[in-house]
């Protein structure tokens, strides 16, 4: 996409006939982006109760065995106070403390950057993380995920609502963002 | 460019792709996107982007 200030638009597929949102998007040349699309096109006029997000990514290379991960949270259905996010490298002796808290819907995370566990312990074949999230204040999981990201990688995790349901999804997108 | 093609088989009401516009020339002078459908009462979408130099009323994604 060249830069410039563009209007994307969402229209149900197949017929394209139905418009669900249309927004203004501004872009700028040689960034990457992930745009979203959440919040609710049965209520509200004209998709006006659609949210449309451009978040600019920062693909720079981590440091020399390090991950990265950001956190997306595009859940309407998360706790309203937001989420504490979790990710530990396993085995998970304890839950220890939230890399990321009170993560409300609507907002993104700074990019957090870990140690590649595998060069931690490399007698431990169970390698990777555990991706825990709680309400925020909360140690009870609302779900985990096993998380296994390559050495010097960047991950975007979004969390998001069951499709046609009224509760936050158990399962987070993972999209990776440099590998 | 795997960063947009990984995120397709990911699930739930969701659906990730993206586009490059690499015959236009030096990718510097591009902005790159990849959308996410996290809408989840809406079934499945298709994209399009109109602009001074967009592709005007091309379907760029179709989720």
């Amino acid at each position: 996409m060249p830069s410039d200030t563009d209007t994307i638009e969402g229209f149900v597929n197949p017929t394209d006939t139905t418009e669900v949102f249309s927004d203004a998007v501004n872009w700028s040349a040689g960034v990457q982006y992930t745009v979203i699309a959440t919040g609710f096109s049965a209520t509200g006029a004209n998709g006006s109760n659609v949210v449309l997000w451009s978040i600019p990514d920062d693909n720079s290379a981590p440091a020399s065995n390090y991950v990265e991960f950001r956190v997306i949270n595009a859940s309407p259905h998360s706790p309203p106070g937001g989420v504490d996010v979790y990710i530990d490298p396993i085995p998970v002796q304890s839950m220890g403390n939230p890399v990321l808290s009170g993560l409300a819907y609507q907002q993104v995370s700074e990019y957090v950057s870990l140690a590649f566990f595998p060069d931690n312990n490399s007698n431990n074949i169970n390698y990777g993380y555990e991706l825990y999230v709680t309400q925020s204040g909360s140690t009870a999981p609302i779900f985990s995920q096993y998380l296994d990201p390559a050495n010097n990688t960047i991950h975007t995790l979004v969390l998001t609502d069951v499709q046609g349901g009224n509760a936050m999804n158990p399962l987070a997108l993972e999209l990776t963002d440099l590998d | 460019m795997s960063r947009w093609l990984k995120a397709l088989p990911l699930t739930l009401a969701l659906a990730a792709l993206g586009i490059f516009a690499t015959s236009c020339g030096s990718s510097s002078n591009l902005a790159q996107i990849r959308f996410v459908h996290a809408i989840p009462d809406a079934n499945a979408l298709d994209i399009a982007v109109y602009g001074p130099q967009a592709v005007n009323g091309t379907q760029l994604f179709s989720t």
